[in-house]
């Protein structure tokens, strides 16, 4: 009985069944001509698309600029530069090596080239800060050295004024000054690839793991 | 002992003796007269045949003398003589066949023999006459006169014999007819005596007897005259109560008479229920009906959801595979960009350009989140649905039992509200029959009025008629007092 009462209250506003067909319809239609445009949408796009040509380009300097990869990583951003980066690539097929420190996870195919995959979190010693995505591999190289970085995400590639930059306080984020190049005033901190691709504790790794 | 059989008892008594006087003066009657029959018949006939016979010897002598005297008459005297032998046989043989005593007997055969002799003496002479011969006289008279007399004497011997005889038997006769005379009175005078004493005692005790009936006869008139009384004040009483009881009858049919009305209203109120019932029985079964049909809309119902969640499940894979693919695009933009960048000032377009596509794959990722939280609300109100679907499908089935228990309850009812009128006719049939039965007894009081009226009239005149008992007593118990009195 209960249930019947139940169903009862529920019931208690009668549904209407021409309003219902007539939601159902405008949904069918919507979704039918969905793939056009309405010209309302139309001329939204338009405006947006017009309004972002209208912006003048802002005004940049060959030697004040520095081309950089933004990334994510452990809920902070990251940039290396460009230059530096062959290509960003999703990770797959990751295949764990031992016998390995720990900041290096494995090694895995890219176009039949085998690159090894470090986590700099790990190399760099910072705190873990839970789990995150860490489905993209940024492959760097320089001269001889080729390897890849793990991040959560890729944002884009970003132009950085290098008057911009900022020596930031090692403390704070507790990478080893080293490796940093600076931070700019939208708290993006940008590693100094050069020197990460030079260090001898990957190479010295990679004697140890060649050994 | 009865009074008839008493006086038939005595009668019988004064009978007998009267018929044993009656025998007993036939027998002496009877008796005199075989006397006097053989006194005629035979006394008097021998002593009739001796005379003859001796008139005979007379005649034989006269006749025999005759043809001696007269020879030439010879053959008529003969021819007599011959005659009267003749004659004096059959008398002979007559008293021969009479009964008689052997000292008779003697006598006749004596008689007979003088005579054969006698006859022979004659026929001897009368052959020499017949020869002519001479004849000797005194031989003649020496031979047959004797014989003759003799003949004679013999005769009146027996003659005197057979009168003494006769005499002798004459007083004998007497003798017996007086001894008679003396029986017969003797038991004249018993049967008279045995009569007085009959009568005496018979009428004292018959009268004794009606005495005793006649005071019972009294006593119980006047008893029957007290119970009348009893008996009329009864009925007058019976009277009144069976008017009372007419009375109540009447208000007992008048009552059964509503009873009968209430329990055909009854009957046909519940043949009106079981109507409705039945029409209940088919209205919850069509909803029954209505019920399964409503669950096997909302399964069909249920199971449309879970297609479309499963269509939903596809759509969410197409829209992974459109994410990842957003995911490559953003990266190839990224890798376009950085190339871009390595070429430096002719790169700058194609930088644009992987600016654009990088752009485009961002809002695809952002459409394909979007569309990903409207597909997780779809299917939460998928899950939803199929509950609700779910508990209305059970709220169905449990309708459907409810109905189901429904129709039973009023299956059950119909039958009971069936019995019910059935019940209710049978009633009302015995009400209509107790309304008969009650006619029939207001008649039947009716009757049993008329019958103890007519019974007070009875007991008027059983009282008269007791009345008239009473009296009838009085009369036959003084009439008996005055017998015994005179």
């Amino acid at each position: 009985m209960s249930t019947l009462n139940t169903g009862h209250r529920k019931q208690s506003t009668p549904v209407n069944w021409p309003e219902v067909h007539r939601r159902l319809e405008d949904a069918w239609k919507k979704t039918e001509h969905g793939w056009t445009p309405t010209p309302e949408e139309r001329q939204r796009i338009l405006k947006e698309r017009a309004r972002v040509l209208a912006q003048e380009p802002p005004r940049e300097e060959a030697e004040d600029v520095l081309e950089v990869v933004e990334f994510l990583l452990a809920y902070e951003t990251y940039a290396i530069e460009s230059s530096f980066v062959r290509e960003v690539y999703p990770l797959k097929e990751l295949t764990p090596l031992p016998g390995t420190p720990p900041f290096v996870l494995g090694i895995i195919n890219v176009r039949g080239h085998i690159l090894s995959v470090l986590d700099i979190k790990k190399f760099f010693d910072l705190p873990e800060k839970g789990l995150t995505d860490l489905n993209k591999v940024i492959i760097l190289h320089h001269e001889a050295m080729e390897f890849g970085i793990l991040a959560d995400s890729i944002v884009g590639m970003k132009t950085i004024p290098i008057k911009a930059l900022q020596p930031a306080l090692p403390t704070l984020t507790g990478i080893r000054e080293q490796y940093l190049r600076g931070i700019t005033p939208e708290r993006i901190i940008v590693l100094h690839a050069e020197k990460l691709l030079s260090d001898n504790n990957i190479v010295v790794n990679e004697e140890i793991r060649a050994s | 002992m009865t009074i008839d059989k008493k006086i038939l008892s005595g009668y019988g008594v004064i009978l007998g003796i009267l018929v044993l006087l009656a025998a007993g003066a036939f027998y002496a009657l009877n008796v005199v007269e075989r006397t006097y029959t053989d006194f005629l018949d035979i006394d008097q006939e021998l002593i009739l045949g001796a005379t003859e016979l001796k008139l005979e010897a007379r005649d034989q002598a006269a006749s025999f003398r005759g043809m001696l005297l007269f020879p030439d008459q010879g053959p008529g005297f003969i021819q007599q003589l011959e005659e009267s032998w003749n004659r004096f046989d059959s008398i002979i043989a007559r008293m021969r066949n009479l009964p008689q005593s052997a000292e008779q007997r003697s006598k006749v055969e004596e008689i007979a023999s003088i005579q054969l002799r006698y006859e022979e003496e004659q026929k001897k002479i009368v052959a020499l006459i017949k020869q002519g011969k001479r004849i000797d006289l005194a031989r003649v008279r020496e031979g047959t006169f004797p014989l003759a007399d003799e003949l004679r004497r013999k005769c009146d011997e027996f003659i005197q014999q057979q009168r003494n005889v006769l005499t002798a038997e004459l007083a004998n006769v007497g003798q017996t007819v007086s001894q008679m005379l003396i029986v017969l009175v003797s038991l004249s005078a018993l049967a008279l005596v045995a009569g007085a004493v009959i009568a005496f005692s018979l009428s004292r005790s018959i009268t004794r007897q009606l005495r005793e009936a006649i005071a019972q006869l009294s006593s119980s008139a006047a008893e029957i005259l007290a119970m009348t009384t009893q008996v009329a004040s009864g009925a007058a009483e019976t009277a009144t109560a069976v008017s009372q009881t007419t009375t109540t009858v009447e208000e007992v049919r008048q009552t059964a008479q509503v009873a009968s009305q209430k329990a055909k209203y009854v009957s046909e109120s519940a043949q009106k229920a079981a109507q409705v019932s039945q029409a209940g029985k088919k209205s919850v079964e069509q909803s029954v009906e209505q019920m399964r049909h409503i669950r096997e809309q909302v399964e069909s119902v249920a199971e449309t959801i879970v297609r479309l969640s499963e269509q939903s499940q596809a759509i969410g894979e197409i829209i992974a595979t459109v994410n990842d693919l957003a995911e490559q695009s953003n990266l190839l933009a990224v890798n376009a960009a950085i190339e871009a960048a390595k070429a430096g000032e002719q790169g700058k377009g194609f930088a644009v350009v992987a600016q654009e596509v990088k752009s485009l794959a961002e809002q695809s990722k952002q459409a394909t989140a979007q569309v990903r939280t409207i597909l997780m609300d779809i299917q939460k109100a998928m899950s939803t649905a199929v509950m609700a679907t779910e508990q209305g499908s059970k709220a169905v089935e449990a309708g459907v039992k409810q109905s189901g228990e429904a129709g039973e309850s009023i299956r059950v009812l119909a039958e009971s509200v069936t019995e019910a009128s059935q019940a209710a006719t049978q009633i009302a049939a015995s009400s209509q029959q107790q309304l008969v039965g009650m006619d029939q007894v207001a008649q039947a009081m009716e009757s049993i009025k008329q019958a103890s009226s007519q019974n007070v009239a009875g007991l008027k005149q059983a009282e008269q008629a007791a009345q008239n008992l009473h009296q009838l007593g009085a009369r036959l118990k003084s009439m008996v007092q005055r017998d015994q009195v005179s």
